[in-house]
């Protein structure tokens, strides 16, 4: 079992002590293939983006609970654990209305997101056009 | 979240850690400190994600830091040993919190008897650091 307390310490200490963090956006990344997470979250960091991975909706809501509010959540739909991308999506509107949600999915269709997501893309997709609709949706805030 | 006396750390470092960590906060502190100090950080999840990655030919890893109890049924043990078979020469980096598992990586590791979890974070970076002098170079 780790310290929680030293880890909520810490969590909020990474993005809330250094000014640099703070200025670029944070963009938590919630995808269950570690390639495509790595990917995504490289292109971002590259963009100059600040970046949370998580691998299931549950650790998104794990990070969500403890660290600082993201910018931009990425998420895919389907995934392992008891909670999928369109239930994260339908819990970060009700929690965290000013957060932006970009929903990615090989299987879903957009109309099913609508309401939860604004935007959606559709896999594969090219890692520009992901940096870019993050970047509107930052540049849009 | 970079800590006293790690500025030396940052600067030119484009060596790659694969951190193997099954809690995400665990995680994310542990690779966000590692960012910081200049490293590209590879998070994995599990050890069928760090095989994953590992197995493919067209990416790499300079050292391993993995956690012993990843929660599914390979454990950082199992892990370890297939990056030896495997991917012999890349450096693992066990951290556990039991003193039976830190004999057991004291066996499976060269670059020291095992790391305590939760980490310190300094700790961890100046074992990282010398596992990556003490590569053959080129």
């Amino acid at each position: 079992m780790v310290a929680l307390g030293f880890l909520r310490m810490t969590v909020l200490d990474t993005y809330a002590a250094e000014p640099d963090a703070c200025a670029r956006p944070m963009v938590l990344v919630v995808e269950d293939e570690i390639l495509i997470r790595m990917m995504v979250s490289e292109s971002l960091r590259q963009a100059g983006c600040e970046v949370v991975e998580a691998a299931s909706a549950d650790e998104a809501l794990e990070v969500l609970e403890l660290s600082a509010s993201p910018d931009v959540l990425v998420t895919d739909v389907k995934m392992p654990g008891s909670v999928d991308g369109l239930e994260l999506a339908s819990r970060v509107r009700k929690t965290l209305p000013g957060l932006k949600v970009v929903i990615t999915s090989g299987h879903a269709l957009a109309q099913n997101t609508f309401g939860l997501a604004d935007a959606f893309l559709a896999k594969p997709f090219g890692l520009d056009q992901l940096v870019g609709q993050v970047r509107a949706l930052v540049d849009a805030a | 979240m970079r800590g006293d006396g790690d500025t030396e750390a940052v600067a030119t470092v484009t060596e790659t850690v694969l951190v193997v960590e099954a809690d995400v906060l665990v995680r994310l502190v542990i690779a966000a400190y590692l960012r910081d100090c200049g490293y590209r950080v590879i998070e994995a999840t599990s050890a069928d994600e760090a095989m994953l990655f590992l197995g493919r030919d067209d990416l790499r890893a300079d050292v391993v830091l993995c956690a012993v109890d990843l929660g599914g049924e390979t454990d950082g043990f199992a892990l370890a040993q297939w990056i030896r078979r495997q991917r012999p020469g890349l450096e693992v980096l066990l951290a556990g919190t039991v003193a039976r598992e830190a004999h057991i990586a004291g066996q499976l590791c060269d670059g020291g008897p095992h790391l305590a979890r939760p980490y310190a974070p300094q700790v961890v970076l100046d074992r990282i650091r010398r596992l990556l002098a003490r590569r053959p170079r080129g």
